[in-house]
């Protein structure tokens, strides 16, 4: 028994000793990694508390693994829904008082409109890491660049990689489809009535998306602010889609969206709504640029072939 | 006697008054906790948060609510007219597109002019636009001074949305600016509005005289010997520089200006020596007030402070506007 328990207290020690030294290690390992904004930013050991202060950051580290971490999240994010974090309030502006309560080691925030809360951030003397994803292949290297961060680069790859694959095995079943025999897609965005529209062109991801899904967006030859412009019910009568696509925002409310745009009068003799091809997406793979591009790819054309 | 006796009992609960409302936020205070911060104990980071966050937005509130007030103080006495206010004229208008024109031509123009000069540029701007459309045979008839601000206003607000959607901008960051918000503002903003608050005090305090006089009438005051235009011009430069700091801080706050000179009015008169402290003090106290709304009504979520000024300022107006003060005035 003695011998045993004496046993037991060498293997602690030990395991002590490893334990010292990997802490020691994670301390020491400081590395510099250059942020979505050009900015460098020395990450200094791994991040244990991480608050995320943008909806569309949670997904990637859910996908490494690492939610774990997440303490702060911003009264948008699903992630609070199913896990007990505290709400930070707002994307902008940001609730510092609350994020300097929860005591991070690193805020991971988004550009764009969210690039002025960054500067706020550092003057208060907190990491701020920018993630600012807008297509597939900033999906995908912002992947590995958060596996560095979090001290796993090995699966950073594994995971970057293995969504890299699965957006071009579904790509590959359409890919030689000639452009004259693509359906017109166009995506429809409206902020309650047709009369206003957005819709995705070149440099928006869902642009990508509908690309890797065999559709031929009508929006394609335009851009925008990351890719996003507004139009008129003409242009939808102009360019003739085959397909529309619209977003959803609550379980339940694929109904509404799609007859939203199927009785409206302008659009009677639209061919997709004619022929009935008009479909709802949900906002959850529309509205960011995250892994689940890779299910937004699956689900477009699922609705085209 | 009595109004000294008023003033000072006001001055001592707005100070333990707005002390005590720096302990609501999404980090609670006690009164003790914060009184020992402020006499330098240090407890780690629940003190940082209070001295680098809470109590910079406390002064900066008060300065920017004061020096609203008692710009819409000088400007109602100046243009004998109850609702003129650096909001409703349109000079905060101004100054927003001054502020959003520097960040586009940094953008843009690749050129790195000071917000606050630009800001003051076309404070100045609409402020003498706004005069010079509601000018009416030497008068500013109330109307017309409320439609000129409301078009000056428009004016600047489209240019505004112009610029944000030439520019390729989120139109979020605009939200934010068009309704103000004092999340985020640190010691240097307070340091930047200290000498402009200070400098609009001292002024209004020199010629508070020649103001209250031309409030009986501009005729009046050129027989006296008062030069109403040069007035006019002091009063409307320094107001906007006040009004182009505030909204480069804290973006547009609108009504405090307004219904905080007609409290003061009604509870000391216009013709009394403590009628430009108290409106400079219940001034920032209201900013405070509204802030500890925006701060803590949705937490963690802020509420845009503009909102809850115009929340409370709206109905005001409307009494105002109905209220005999103005109809036999205008």
């Amino acid at each position: 028994m003695v011998k045993f328990l004496a046993k037991g207290a060498i293997i602690v020690k030990k395991y002590l000793l490893t334990l010292l030294v990997i802490l020691l290690f994670s301390i020491c390992l400081s590395i510099e990694m250059v942020d979505d904004l050009g900015r460098l930013v020395s990450i200094g050991g791994i991040p244990e508390r991480v608050v995320v202060a943008s909806p569309a950051i949670t997904e990637y580290l859910e996908l490494l693994g690492v939610s774990s971490r997440i303490v702060g999240v911003t009264d948008w994010d699903a992630f609070a829904i199913s896990n007990t974090v505290d709400k930070i309030g707002n994307l902008v502006p940001l609730n510092l008082e609350k994020i300097l309560s929860l005591d991070p080691d690193l805020v991971l925030i988004s550009g764009g409109f969210q690039e002025a809360e960054v500067y706020k951030l550092e003057n208060i003397g907190l990491k701020a890491f920018t993630i600012n994803p807008n297509s597939f292949e900033d999906i995908y290297r912002n992947l590995m660049v958060l596996g560095n961060i979090f001290g796993i680069p090995a699966k950073g790859r594994e995971v970057a990689t293995n969504f890299r694959d699965g957006v071009l095995d579904i790509a590959k079943n359409v890919y030689n489809v000639p452009q004259s025999e693509r359906p017109k897609v166009m995506f429809v965005m409206t902020a309650g009535s047709l009369s206003d529209i957005w819709t995705c062109g070149t440099g928006s991801f869902v642009n990508q998306a509908i690309a890797y899904a065999g559709g031929a967006n009508v929006g394609a030859p335009y851009s925008g602010n990351n890719g996003w412009f507004p139009v008129s019910p003409e242009f939808v009568l102009n360019t003739q889609p085959d397909v529309i696509l619209v977003p959803y925002y609550y379980e339940g409310g694929q109904e509404e969206a799609i007859s939203h745009v199927k009785t409206y009068k302008p659009f009677s003799d639209v061919p997709a709504v004619k022929n009935g091809r008009v479909y709802a997406i949900s906002d959850s793979l529309t509205s960011y640029a995250n892994p689940r591009f890779i299910d937004l790819v699956r689900t477009i054309t699922e609705h085209l072939y | 006697m009595k109004r000294i006796l008023l003033f000072i009992a006001i001055t001592t609960v707005s100070l333990i008054g707005m002390l005590w409302l720096s302990t609501f936020g999404t980090v609670k205070y006690s009164m003790n906790e914060v009184l020992l911060m402020l006499l330098g104990s240090n407890s780690g980071s629940r003190s940082n948060i209070y001295m680098n966050l809470r109590l910079p937005r406390l002064i900066v509130g008060f300065l920017i609510g004061s020096g609203l007030a008692v710009g819409g103080n000088g400007l109602q006495l100046t243009l004998k007219n109850p609702l003129a206010d650096p909001y409703i004229i349109g000079i905060s208008a101004g100054a927003s597109f001054g502020a959003v024109f520097s960040l586009f031509m940094k953008e843009v123009g690749k050129m790195t002019l000071s917000m606050d000069l630009l800001a003051f540029v076309f404070a100045v701007l609409s402020a003498f636009l706004t005069y010079a459309i509601s000018r009416r045979g030497g008068r500013i008839p109330i109307t017309t001074l409320v439609l000129s601000g409301v078009i000056v206003s428009s004016l600047f607000n489209a240019a505004v949305t112009l610029l944000v959607v030439f520019a390729w901008r989120n139109v979020i960051t605009l939200h934010f600016w068009s309704l103000g918000s004092l999340s985020g503002v640190t010691w240097d903003d307070a340091l930047k509005l200290i000498p402009a608050i200070s400098l609009q005090y001292a002024i209004f305090s020199v010629i508070r005289r020649k103001m209250l006089i031309m409030a009986a009438g501009e005729d009046h005051a050129i027989t006296v010997g008062i030069n109403p235009e040069r007035i006019k011009f002091i009063v409307f430069f320094t107001v906007s520089i006040v009004s182009a700091i505030a909204v480069s801080t804290a973006g547009l706050i609108g009504f405090v200006g307004l219904i905080i000179p007609h409290m003061v009015r009604l509870a000391f008169g216009t013709d009394n020596r403590l009628n430009l402290p108290a409106t400079a003090l219940l001034g920032g106290l209201f900013l405070i007030v509204c802030d500890t709304f925006a701060r803590t009504l949705f937490q963690p979520t802020e509420l845009p402070i503009g909102a809850v000024t115009a929340l409370v300022g709206a109905p005001v107006f409307i009494y105002l506007l109905r209220s005999r003060e103005v109809t036999g005035n205008g």
